[in-house]
């Protein structure tokens, strides 16, 4: 593996950094020396989030609000503000979900959905790959789910979205398998962050820090893909080995 | 979704609807509506401080950031979620030090400005209030008002030590202090008696950095109270790295809920403590570490069971200590209450509203939930209106409206600014319920 690749500090984006996987992640990277860039909607969270890292450990910590429902021109702005100072790794954990997201839901909550889960994150992720290609390397990291690796009657476009954006990775990943850029992506199982606050789920939640570890760890490897905990993929395997008839009463 | 929540002391529960708002958008939501609502920081106060029934508990858990730090001037502005112990790490790192430390790391500095704590320095430096610079309150009704001694003087001063019920304190600037030195010695001294321990930290008062005392409040007789006196001093040596605060230890769900605590098992339980301290009487440790003497030793609370226990604390005016000292041990002694925890702090300030302050010295009883602590306890209850000094309102889910209306003497003062200011009681909590301000 050559140096550029290995790099384990420099100039990060976290898009989806007010919060969870995504909070978590920059305060590790801005631990381990890295300058960070930090987007999310909030203005005054980014503020606070930027503040702390440099009072905890200095460095720079720039932000950069955005709004993943914003228009084309919207994100392209604020993709090329991002790259215009050299970026070395972006880790993209922005994502939402919606109580009504039950498959019958209206057409404006599904549009939203896709968007914050899919289609304005790879425009955005486009053109950070757009910029690792023309600087020779980069690592750019998403997140999908395991709603997507065994969908249910619950978060329907989302899953969905979450599916095509790991369709979508591994498909950068074989473009761009003989060049210095990595493409990563997770799937994550249930993670306390306030995604799933208040749910009762059938599995107990990882930590965001632990989950956020691991993904800065693998910044400067050839990882690919995998769950997050690695404990799902033999659950998820299981699950989707079950005959339909089974599969169809689960209520998970 | 209702879900549970308990005050730390275990003796006090309600259902309600929690909120962890991550962002400020969500938060300032929250804060918008015209529902009554309590604030939550670690939830460790000893009574129902930060919940009540048929009001939404808001947390500040994810507001934990730092937003300023002037290493020059030695101001740091925070958000009121940050566990103090997180704060003195960052500071530390600075050669910063910020001395008013309440005993557990992850209590929050929301908590600390609400409750007003004290630290184990309280005769040297005072309470939290005393270094709060400014605070930031958001409040339905008042928007976002910032306070400090030149600036809503009234609402800053009713803020400190007013329980959370002026609005939800946003940021807190504190004032730091240098870094006396990179590590803590502790020295162990062994007292005879209550006396003798108080005797003792006054000799020592003004040569420690930190001091406090373990008594044996079980001992009848001329030994009642004896125990050691902790005096702690700066000292050079190697900190360890900083480590993010440690949080309390949820209890495990299978735990009896009988005390282990008991006349037969306390004196076991208090002459292991007391050799172990004995045999080793001077150890050096972190600033960190060493100013959080509970962490890590959390199974005190645990032993306590699921039906919990109850904290006396009093701050005894000088000139009544030694008759105060002396119905005290009667007091044990007539009810049979078995102490599981004694302890001392000396106190130097002026009280005012209903901040647990003053001049004199801090008795701590801890004690399992029981008839005959609750005996105790009214009979102290009793004594301190009779002798003088304030009660810990936030240590203590039993104190009734009538007992902290004799015992504070701005009692009505407190309650009559709290109702101007905030009619409509958008913050509640069952502490103010129970006490009625
Ligand atoms: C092991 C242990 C040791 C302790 N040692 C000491 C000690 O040495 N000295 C001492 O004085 N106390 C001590 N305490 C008590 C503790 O310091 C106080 O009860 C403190 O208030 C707890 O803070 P918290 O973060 O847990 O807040 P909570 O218990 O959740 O809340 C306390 C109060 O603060 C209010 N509050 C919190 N955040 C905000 C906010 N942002 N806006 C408005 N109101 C807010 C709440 O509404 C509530 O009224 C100790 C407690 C424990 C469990
Ligand atoms: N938590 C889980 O159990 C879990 C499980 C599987 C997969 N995942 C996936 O893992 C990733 C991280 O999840 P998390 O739990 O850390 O989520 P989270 O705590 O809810 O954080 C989501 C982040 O995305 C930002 N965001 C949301 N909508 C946005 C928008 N329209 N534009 C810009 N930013 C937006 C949020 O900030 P603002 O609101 O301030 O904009 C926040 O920073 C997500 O992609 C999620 O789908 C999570």
């Amino acid at each position: 593996m050559s140096e550029s690749r290995r790099r384990s500090s420099g100039r990060a984006v976290v898009l989806g950094a007010s919060s969870g996987v995504g909070r978590a992640a920059a305060s590790r990277l801005a631990r381990d020396g890295w300058s960070t860039v930090l987007s999310s909607r909030g203005a005054r969270d980014l503020e606070a989030m930027s503040a702390d890292l440099e009072a905890r450990y200095g460095g720079l910590h720039e932000t950069a609000p955005i709004d993943l429902l914003a228009d084309d021109d919207a994100l392209g702005a604020y993709a090329g503000h991002v790259t215009s100072d050299g970026l070395d790794v972006a880790i993209i954990t922005a994502g939402a979900i919606d109580a009504d997201d039950d498959g019958l839901t209206d057409w404006s909550t599904i549009d939203r959905l896709t968007t914050a889960n899919y289609t304005a994150v790879i425009k955005i992720a486009g053109r950070f790959l757009a910029h690792f290609e023309q600087q020779g390397c980069g690592t750019l990291v998403l997140f999908s789910s395991i709603a997507a690796a065994a969908p249910r009657s619950r978060n329907v476009a989302y899953a969905a979205a979450k599916s095509a954006l790991a369709s979508w990775a591994t498909s950068q990943q074989h473009r761009l398998a003989d060049t210095e850029i990595e493409v990563q992506v997770y799937s994550l199982g249930y993670v306390d962050t306030p995604m799933t606050a208040g749910q009762k789920l059938l599995f107990p939640k990882a930590k965001p820090e632990f989950v956020a570890d691991r993904v800065v760890q693998n910044l400067g490897t050839s990882h690919r893909r995998g769950y997050l905990p690695k404990w799902w993929a033999p659950i998820v395997g299981t699950i989707r080995a079950l005959p339909w008839t089974i599969y169809k009463r689960l209520r998970f | 979704m209702l879900s549970e929540v308990r005050s730390f002391a275990r003796t006090e529960s309600v259902q309600v609807r929690r909120h962890e708002p991550a962002s400020y958008g969500h938060l300032l939501g929250l804060l918008r509506s015209d529902k009554a609502r309590s604030i939550r920081g670690a939830g460790l106060s000893y009574c129902l401080a930060s919940a009540a029934d048929g009001v939404d508990c808001i947390s500040t858990g994810a507001f934990n950031r730092v937003l300023e730090f002037d290493r020059e001037r030695r101001l740091i502005r925070v958000e009121p979620g940050l566990a103090i112990g997180d704060l003195v790490s960052v500071v530390c790192a600075s050669g910063l030090w910020f001395p008013v430390l309440p005993g557990y790391p992850s209590i929050t500095i929301g908590g600390c400005v609400a409750m007003n704590v004290h630290g184990k320095t309280q005769h040297n430096v005072g309470n939290f209030a005393e270094h709060v610079e400014s605070l930031v309150l958001l409040h339905p009704d008042h928007g976002e008002l910032h306070c400090s001694t030149t600036s809503h003087a009234d609402l800053f001063d009713l803020t400190l030590g007013g329980f959370g019920l002026t609005g939800y304190i946003a940021e807190v600037t504190l004032r730091l202090q240098p870094l006396a030195g990179t590590a803590v010695r502790r020295v162990a001294h062994r007292v005879r008696s209550l006396d003798d321990a108080v005797a003792t930290m006054d000799d020592l008062a003004t040569k420690t950095d930190a001091l406090y005392s373990w008594n044996d409040f079980n001992r009848p007789g001329a030994s009642f109270g004896a125990g050691l006196v902790y005096a702690e001093y700066f000292v050079d040596g190697e900190e360890p790295e900083p480590e993010p605060a440690r949080s309390m230890p949820t209890l495990p769900g299978w735990l009896p809920r009988r005390s282990a605590y008991s006349a037969v098992t306390m004196p076991l339980i208090n002459r292991v403590y007391e050799v172990r301290d004995r045999l080793r009487p001077t150890r050096i440790g972190g600033v960190v570490q060493t100013a959080f003497p509970i962490a890590g030793n959390e199974i005190y609370f645990h032993l306590y069971g699921g039906r919990g226990f109850y904290e006396y604390q009093w701050i005894v005016p000088r000139p009544s200590l030694a008759v105060a000292i002396a119905r005290l041990r009667e007091a044990v002694a007539a009810t049979r209450a078995t102490i599981t925890l004694g302890s001392l702090k000396l106190f130097a300030g002026s009280q005012s509203l209903l901040r647990f302050d003053g001049d004199g010295v801090c008795i701590t009883l801890d004690a399992v939930d029981h008839p005959a602590t609750a005996a105790l306890f009214a009979r102290l209850d009793r004594l301190v209106i009779e002798h003088g000094g304030v009660v810990n309102i936030a240590k203590d889910s039993r104190l009734s409206a009538d007992v902290v209306a004799r015992v504070f003497p701005e009692y009505r003062d407190f309650r009559s600014r709290l109702r101007d200011f905030d009619p409509h009681r958008r913050f509640d909590t069952s502490l103010r319920r129970r006490i009625d301000v």
